[in-house]
């Protein structure tokens, strides 16, 4: 049996070498501005890129190498807890940034603290991290925990440091 | 006499109700973080970042490095009561710490941890008062062409003496290069990679890159590993009594650890991490008896705990004098600094004596309380390693959010974030270090700056580097850096070869 390897830090590393190329080709749209001795702007930028680029080609290189070598099958790298809680935070700051100026600091926060318990609940759970039953008064008691904690932060940061949040839905 | 007035000028700084205020919030706040397996230090300090911005540079500054050198202490407690090591640098600490606990004598283990790290503190502190001022008034004569070498053999350093592969190290760095590269070019005013997005003209801001790398890319990375912890061993204060015998095995390591993690601690790129073990080896092969090592023996607890303590307060030696953070902490301690102003370099003791002496004084008063704190506060911190991961967790990345919004009050700061952060954890996964990005972003600007002024001072004469004695020897210490690693990678991919012939 043809044994598989997973082809994630191939695809890394090709990202990379396309993102660098692309800032490469990016430098180049920079004004060449630079009298006697000095250099452009746009020295740095490619020198740099051009670096990453020839390191990512090298580690390329030497992945698909090494899997050709052993003879291995390529197979795309499996979906892990850890990816699927990545994705997931992300997905919830990035809801939570879009949001925050909308509802209004307590509204989205509140939010953002019960989703953002309740997915990382379920991924504990899915991996015995932690353990017992989601119930409806646990659900109410996370909602009103939420929105304790979202005005207590609010308070805190408007007393204590004289940072003012957008409490409530901004007017358009 | 003039060291007397700068320490009499530290004290008059360190003593404001406002500076003993944050130095025990930071130092308080060290300990949690550093008790708590999964959050490290790196995501503590960028997180609390945002909030010194309303204080006093000194205040800042004293309450950032308050976490620092907290974290290292309380570190140790998870490792040797729960074998959990809370950072990094107090992972060898369970060797022999939890065979400690689980023969019973968690308490002496506790209390020599803590009188280690009190010593290996309070040691670098005076060595840090008298040899960074000499160090300082030296580098003053530096101009750009040495500053651009220094900065280069810091970076070098930072990306070669990484855990893990030296080509990942790199291409860590050069990233963090281009990031640093984003924004209004200092020399030209002409935007650089901004693709007109107003939030990037200034640059991609510290905090949102930390937070995201450390503070966010750490709570992806723990689900599904931090566990609840139920129980732990209950400390009397009885227990905490160490035998005469203990006492005499210590105090030679101790020093020893003092002695290797100050001197690490100034290397670029090092890091409590690398002294914690340097001592725990150096211990295990001097001793003569080094059968009893992983098994309970005071001397395995002692050296890298002084150790770890000592490089997190001689890190400080390069970042205030030099201007040259070692390690991914003092880079945000010097982000901390640019942002109130303060530029970084052989100036800052001179320009700044309040600064640097209340943070002298501030690290004696700080390591007081850590010593009088740290074993009263473990039965607070063990039920607070309670805490379920699902709670505990959005309340980090929720500080983390608020923290970054307050800067410019601006939610693409969060979303910045959050690309970060899921950049962080892909490095993880693919065994990037994370902290040498952090470094090239701080020099990044800093190289190029020094590069072009000292090109345009010559010329264009790039010969200048290797014609300055000091940069010439900087530049000649990177090549041998470079070309050491090189012949390891070799010789490791050789021995690897050889093994797998076999």
């Amino acid at each position: 049996m043809t044994e598989t390897r997973s082809i994630g830090a191939t695809l890394f590393n090709a990202a990379v070498v396309v993102g660098a190329a692309v800032a490469f080709v990016a430098s180049g749209n920079l004004p060449d501005i630079g009298g006697q001795g000095s250099l452009p702007p746009s020295f740095f930028p490619r020198v740099t890129t051009a670096a990453i680029a020839l390191l990512a080609s090298i580690c390329l290189i030497r992945d698909v190498a090494a899997m050709y070598r052993a003879q291995q099958r390529p197979c795309f790298p499996s979906i892990t807890l850890v990816g699927v809680a990545g994705l997931a935070i992300f997905a919830v700051m990035m809801g939570y940034a879009l949001l925050f100026e909308r509802l209004g600091y307590i509204l989205s926060t509140a939010l953002f603290v019960v989703t953002s318990v309740a997915v990382l609940s379920l991924l504990a759970r899915r991996s015995g991290q932690e353990k017992g039953a989601w119930s409806l008064r646990r659900g109410v008691g996370l909602v009103v925990l939420a929105l304790a904690f979202a005005i207590t932060i609010f308070y805190l940061f408007l007393v204590g440091f004289s940072i003012t949040l957008p409490g409530l839905p901004l007017a358009d | 006499m003039d060291l007397l007035s700068n320490l009499a000028l530290g004290i008059e700084t360190a003593f404001t109700l406002e500076n003993l205020l944050y130095c025990a919030l930071g130092v308080t706040i060290g300990m949690f973080i550093g008790v708590i397996p999964g959050i490290g230090h790196l995501a503590a300090i960028s997180m609390l970042l945002p909030l010194t911005f309303y204080v006093p540079a000194t205040t800042a500054i004293v309450m950032l490095a308050g976490i620092y050198y907290g974290a290292q202490y309380g570190g140790s407690t998870a490792s040797i009561l729960l074998n959990l090591p809370g950072t990094p640098a107090s992972a060898v600490v369970c060797l022999d710490g939890y065979p400690m606990a689980q023969q019973g004598r968690a308490g002496v283990a506790l209390m020599m941890t803590t009188v280690a790290s009190f010593v290996g503190s309070f040691i670098t502190v005076i060595v840090l008062a008298a040899f960074a001022p000499p160090l300082a008034s030296f580098a003053v004569a530096f101009n750009s062409t040495d500053y651009f070498s220094m900065m280069l053999l810091g970076l070098v350093a930072a990306a070669i003496l990484v855990q893990g592969s030296p080509v990942k190290g790199i291409a860590a760095v050069l990233l963090g290069l281009i990031l640093g590269l984003v924004g209004t070019d200092v020399s030209t005013g002409i935007q650089r990679y901004a693709f007109g997005l107003t939030f990037l003209y200034d640059g991609i801001n510290i905090v949102a890159i930390a937070m995201g790398i450390f503070g966010v890319a750490e709570v992806i990375a723990n689900v599904g590993k931090v566990k609840g912890v139920q129980s732990a061993q209950k400390i009397t204060f009885r227990s905490l009594i160490p035998t005469r015998q203990d006492v005499k095995q210590s105090i030679m390591p101790m020093f020893r650890g003092t002695g290797i993690g100050t001197g690490v601690g100034i290397l670029p790129g090092t890091g409590t991490s690398i002294a914690s073990f340097l001592a725990y080896a150096v211990e295990k092969r001097i001793s003569r008896h080094p059968a009893k090592f992983g098994k309970g023996a005071i001397e395995g607890i002692t050296a890298p705990e002084s150790a770890n303590n000592a490089a997190a307060q001689s890190a400080f030696i390069p970042t205030l004098t030099l201007g040259i953070p070692g390690d991914a902490v003092m880079a945000l301690m010097l982000g901390a600094l640019l942002i109130h102003g303060i530029t970084p370099g052989p100036n800052v003791i001179s320009d700044n004596p309040s600064l640097f002496w209340g943070l002298v004084i501030s690290f004696l008063i700080g390591n007081v309380l850590l010593l009088i704190l740290n074993i009263p506060l473990v039965g607070l911190w063990v039920r607070l390693l309670k805490v379920p991961y699902p709670l505990l967790y959005p309340s980090i990345v929720l500080f983390i959010a608020i923290g970054v919004y307050s800067i410019n009050y601006s939610h693409m700061d969060i979303m910045l974030v959050a690309v970060f952060g899921v950049l962080g954890c892909l490095m993880l996964l693919l065994g990037f270090e994370p902290a040498p990005l952090l470094l090239g972003y701080i020099l990044g600007p800093m190289i190029e700056e020094n590069f072009r002024r000292a090109l345009m001072l010559n010329q264009g004469d790039m010969m200048v580097f290797v014609e300055r004695p000091v940069s010439a020897a900087f530049i000649a210490l990177s090549v041998l850096l470079l070309a050491w690693s090189a012949y390891s990678m070799v010789k490791d991919r050789r021995t690897a070869r050889m093994a797998a012939g076999q």
